[in-house]
């Protein structure tokens, strides 16, 4: 799902950053008071699992590419919040550190999977709390739910950014590929994604680390 | 303070060559790009082809079926060029700045840096060991069930390990006076 540079509008990622940056800023607050000598490693090892888990991507011919993400875990285990910084940083480190996703695509993949994946895990979770499977079904709709975002974000530009050719400048697919394109792409992926939430979750509180 | 101004002039950069969609300039600014990149590597190139390798695989596979479908073939040579040098800006950066450095201003985004790069490290060191185990035991190619038992068994084992190894971290970090701000 990672979009790599040149893909997006300036139109398009520079608001995006502003509004990244504004909810980091607000998040930060909330982030703080996870921390302590016993959650830091925690956090780290689930974010590091994230970054793992979404360098393991396949390409698209319809546009960007298919991977798992990792921000179930973080976002049941300590809060949307949390879990959204945490990926707005395993992001940054994938985008310098193996080029996967860019700089200027940062903040678009940083609202699609940290934030709206995040926030839709925890309240899907939150909704079903008593419910047997309602870590498999976190981990399985906040996927599905970023991919929609996403295909959404990537299907408007060749709308919006055309020249007068009607030649796309950046993404050239519309709304009618990408939404299909990504959510069936990613059914796969949600389900996997779901069942290692369900084993991840299940093993953090067997070492009695409750988030 | 110097790599903090590098990395706020290389957004400035990126925004720039990301808004250009003359060909004409987007060249002149590749061969500037590559120029710069040469001095910079000093002739150790193997190691940087890599990344400009893999943007360019993205680009051809996301514009040849648009510029096939639609018959705009310049959208394919704009495409690229346009990823080419995003991503040579990209290598230049980050040979040349300290990113711990520049992201540098909070002590414990710093922290949370420094555990997960190191664990990133450790992860892609043992994801390369692991497809070299597995190949070394199975001559004939490992089956599917193989690598499911095995990647299960190795994943569970390196997570449980990793979580060790940041416990120890952190107190490392915690005894050498690095507190949480």
């Amino acid at each position: 799902m990672h979009v790599p540079d040149g893909f997006i509008a300036p139109q398009v990622f520079l608001p995006a950053y502003g509004l990244v940056i504004g909810l980091a800023l607000y998040g930060f607050k909330r982030f703080k008071e996870n921390l302590n000598e016993r959650s830091i490693p925690y956090l780290a090892t689930l974010s590091a699992y994230a970054f793992v888990l979404s360098s393991l991507s396949l390409p698209l011919p319809g546009g960007t590419s298919v991977h798992g993400m990792g921000f179930a875990p973080l976002s049941i285990l300590f809060g949307p919040w949390t879990a959204y910084l945490c990926m707005c940083l395993v992001f940054l480190l994938q985008a310098v550190l193996l080029g996967h996703g860019g700089i200027t695509t940062y903040s678009v993949n940083a609202l699609a999977i940290g934030f709206v994946g995040s926030f839709c895990a925890y309240g899907v979770y939150s909704l079903l709390t008593k419910r047997k499977y309602a870590t498999f079904l976190s981990g399985f709709i906040s996927t599905l739910a970023s991919a929609l975002f996403m295909s959404v974000v990537l299907g408007i530009h060749p709308y919006l950014f055309t020249d007068v050719d009607g030649k796309a400048l950046y993404f050239p697919y519309p709304l009618s590929i990408t939404i299909p394109l990504l959510l069936t792409s990613h059914i796969p992926v949600a389900l996997v994604e779901g069942l290692l939430t369900q084993a991840i979750v299940s093993f953090v509180r067997r070492r009695g680390f409750e988030g | 303070m110097k790599d903090r101004f590098l990395l706020l002039l290389y957004m400035l950069a990126l925004v720039l060559l990301a808004s250009l969609s003359s060909i004409k300039y987007l060249l002149l600014f590749l061969f500037l790009l590559l120029l710069a990149n040469a001095i910079s590597l000093r002739g150790n190139f193997r190691r940087a082809i890599r990344p400009p390798l893999f943007a360019l695989f993205t680009a051809f596979f996301i514009s040849t079926p648009y510029a096939l479908w639609t018959g705009h073939y310049s959208y394919a040579l704009l495409l690229t060029l346009r990823v080419l040098n995003l991503t040579l800006l990209t290598l230049l950066v980050l040979r040349n700045i300290n990113l711990y450095l520049a992201f540098g201003f909070s002590k414990t985004l710093s922290q949370l840096l420094v555990l997960t790069s190191s664990h990133i490290l450790l992860y892609r060191r043992v994801f390369s060991e692991f497809k070299d185990s597995l190949r070394s035991r199975s001559p004939e190619g490992p089956q599917r069930r193989d690598m499911i038992n095995f990647s299960g068994g190795i994943g569970l084992y390196f997570f449980d390990r990793a979580l060790r190894d940041s416990e120890e971290v952190a107190k490392a970090m915690k005894s050498r006076g690095f507190y949480i701000d």
